[in-house]
């Protein structure tokens, strides 16, 4: 009984949606033309067309890149980079870090996309820097747009997995802490072998909870790049939005979709299962 | 953390929240739709922005003049500041989901064919039958032209354009090229291009439309369909309204545009690829820093007084040639025509009539010249052409002379996928990421799948 408000709302703003998207992928729906009044059941013609037309291994491919490199590994080591750091400072180093760190991410994502494509650009902040070292001029966007909109993103979303790493360190037993000092850990064995095991459940927490929203991060990505050149940055829900809405094929946009639901479905059984309770505690 | 119940008085408070939202949402519409056939008010959809402001101005006047003329009738201007394509897709969502759909819409003609199928648009075939300026001012060309493949007329044209070349006299002066430049082919354009890269060190020698940032069509219409058709081939076969396959023509086309850009004959990677760059032509023919564009007519509207980069000598200072063709066969020159901008009504319009009336309204004598005045477009009706405001301005005469060669683009449902694919391919092959055979190949493995077996004739 206590469960049916969640239920409730879960079903209108979640299943509901999911179904439909799930029937548009089966038609052939778009925003105009004659399809936009008489669509057509189709079957599997849209997701056959997703792997005939080389769409989805492209973008699949592009956004594995673009989830392990921003948030497995940028966003979760730097986080957990920049909490050890901060960990055992002067109380004014920690706030002041905390700040310009939290600062990139409490903004709109659109503000930090346009901040990092006014510094790629071709008279932007990075060329004029390395101009005046007198290096070559980078035109990172173009020529290596991952590298681009993933630096981006971990800039922008690195706070969070700081602040739930900084959360773990504090809970950290100073007990266990002592106690390794006087056996005689030195700071690296400590490191590795009190601090970071006792993390490894906040990991998976963190993983998880950074994995999902960086799948399906948009903005950043279309602020920067728009999925180009070509196709080099378009990640599925680049693919989705160009499809769907650039070329009116609504239907071919919502099989995407649901491919997208699914990967973020696959990866969160992943750290579910990793994460049951009673395994090796 | 938050215990459980007050979990639970969140969830409920967010769920009233919403709620409360979406009664305030049902009640707005509720709130439109209640005038029914008797609303006094119209609303009129149009996108402009800084860097091109027409139609506002024009739609701001006409909305004036219109209210004083039908006393108790309001026009309600619902302005985007968005580019095309942006603009077009937000319509197209608000007319499919059919709750809030403007009475009147400025539009590109060619969105028509595929929003009339959709049932988005009405014909306006009975009120333009009672409106003598139709026949008397419109020239049958233009009517025949803004016919739909259905045979009915879903707008109004406004204006119209054509693209050629603009060039810079002074850079052509310093490159030592003739003042009255007349290109006769595309070895002619490729050399002008090499004399500025070699003898003008600060300009770019030429600007080729290649991103699709820009805008899908922008490629197409203003680089590539220009030379295509400048080589005999063609994409779409006008006499059996069919597709054909991609043949030496489009080789030729994608080869030329891979050259220009392989030898650095065009703008940087970075600017060709900027959602922007059509705005970047102003300042940089301004400033003598680009040789020449292939570019529309309307690309004057940033030089003219109040414009984003006004430029009183820009008349003198700018030529404009007309396209050759690859080697001056044929006419020996050519140039795509666009049907310009026309107006349009909403086949959910509360009001129709109203919507009719204030179509002719805007496309009336006074109203069709402010466009084409302030935005730098040809005229369409008969009396504007004739009137002084607009032949005594530059480069008009060399714009409406040169559409004796025009050429137009197919219109078809099918357009936006073609063109889609097409851009993409363009823009693959000037940046050096696809050769010009392997986009041969590509177009003809895909264009059957876009356009249908029935539309394609191989």
């Amino acid at each position: 009984m206590p469960m049916a408000p969640a239920l409730g709302l879960l079903s209108v703003f979640v299943l509901v949606p999911v179904g439909y998207a799930l029937y548009l992928s089966f038609t052939n729906t778009r925003l105009t033309g004659r399809e936009a009044i008489h669509p057509e059941w189709v079957g599997f013609d849209n997701f056959r067309r997703l792997i005939d037309s080389g769409h989805l291994s492209n973008s699949v491919w592009l956004t594995l890149i673009f989830v392990v490199g921003s948030a497995l590994i940028g966003q979760n080591l730097l986080g957990l980079a920049l909490a050890l750091l901060m960990a055992k400072r002067s109380r004014f180093v920690r706030s002041t870090v905390s700040v310009v760190v939290l600062a990139a991410y409490v903004f709109p994502e659109i503000v930090p996309g346009f901040m990092w494509s006014s510094f790629l650009s071709s008279d932007g902040a990075l060329n004029m820097l390395l101009r005046f070292l007198r290096l070559p001029e980078q035109q990172v966007l173009i020529d290596q747009p991952m590298i681009g909109v993933i630096l981006a993103d971990i800039w922008r979303a690195t706070a969070f997995s700081m602040l739930v790493y900084t959360a773990a360190l504090g809970d950290i037993s100073e007990d266990l802490v002592d106690a390794a000092k006087v056996d005689g850990a030195t700071h690296s064995r400590l490191l590795w072998h009190v601090t970071l095991p006792l993390l490894r459940r906040t990991a998976f927490t963190n993983l998880m909870l950074i994995t999902l929203p960086t799948l399906s991060v948009f903005t950043m990505i279309f602020a920067l790049t728009g999925g180009g050149p070509g196709n080099e940055s378009e990640t599925l829900p680049m693919l989705m939005y160009n499809q769907a809405f650039k070329l009116q094929d609504l239907a071919y946009g919502t099989a995407i979709s649901v491919v997208l639901l699914g990967l973020g479905g696959i990866l969160s059984m992943i750290y579910v299962i990793s994460l049951r309770p009673g395994k090796d505690q | 953390m938050l215990h459980r119940h007050q979990w639970v008085r969140t969830a409920g408070l967010l769920a009233l929240a919403t709620s409360l939202a979406l009664v305030a949402c049902g009640s707005d519409e509720e709130k439109d739709s209640s005038g029914g056939a008797e609303s006094k008010t119209i609303s009129v959809a149009f996108n402009a922005t800084g860097d091109f402001p027409e139609p506002l101005a024009t739609l701001t006047a006409a909305k004036a003049t219109f209210e004083a003329a039908n006393p108790g009738v309001t026009v309600e201007l619902q302005q985007e500041v968005a580019a095309d394509d942006a603009y077009h897709t937000k319509l197209q969502l608000r007319l499919q989901s059919g709750g809030d759909v403007p009475d009147v819409m400025y539009f590109s003609p060619n969105w028509i064919d595929a929003d009339a199928a959709a049932g988005y648009l009405s014909p306006l075939d009975d009120g333009l039958a009672t409106w003598p300026d139709w026949e008397a001012q419109f020239p049958e060309a233009v009517r025949t032209g803004a016919k739909s493949a259905d045979g009915k007329t879903y707008g109004v044209p406004m204006s119209a354009n054509d693209i050629g070349i603009w060039y810079n006299k002074d850079v052509f002066a310093a490159a030592g090229l003739p003042e009255v430049w007349e290109p006769k082919s595309w070895a002619d354009l490729r050399s002008a291009a090499e004399t500025i890269k070699a003898k003008v060190p600060g300009a770019t020698p030429v600007h080729l439309y290649a991103g699709k940032a820009s805008g899908i069509t922008d490629a197409i219409l203003k680089t590539f369909q220009p030379l295509l058709y400048g080589t005999g081939d063609t994409l779409f076969d006008f006499t059996s309204s069919k597709w054909v396959p991609a043949g030496t023509g489009f080789l030729d086309t994608m080869t030329f545009i891979s050259d220009m850009y392989a030898d650095d004959l065009t703008a940087e990677d970075a600017d060709v690829l900027s959602p922007n760059v059509w705005s970047f032509i102003g300042p940089w023919m301004k400033d003598g820093e680009l040789g020449f564009v292939p570019d529309g007519n309307w690309m004057s509207f940033a030089w003219v007084k109040d414009g984003p980069n006004e430029w009183p000598e820009w008349g003198d200072r700018l030529g404009v040639a007309t396209m050759p063709t690859q080697n001056g066969e044929g006419a020996g020159k050519v140039t795509m025509a666009l049907r310009g901008t026309v107006m349009v009504r909403a086949a959910k319009s509360d009001s129709p009539d109203l919507a009719m009336q204030f179509i002719q309204h805007v496309t009336n004598k006074e109203n069709s010249l402010s466009i084409s005045v302030n935005s730098s477009q040809l005229a369409v009706r008969t009396d504007v052409a004739a009137d002084p405001a607009y032949q005594d301005r530059p480069t008009v005469s060399e714009f409406s002379e040169m559409l004796k060669y025009a050429q137009y683009l197919p219109l078809t449902e099918e357009n936006a996928k073609v063109e889609n694919l097409l851009a993409d391919l363009i823009e693959r092959v000037a940046l050096g990421k696809l050769s010009p055979a392997d986009s041969v190949t590509e177009y003809n493995d895909q264009i059957v799948g876009l356009v249908g077996e029935d539309k394609f004739a191989g």
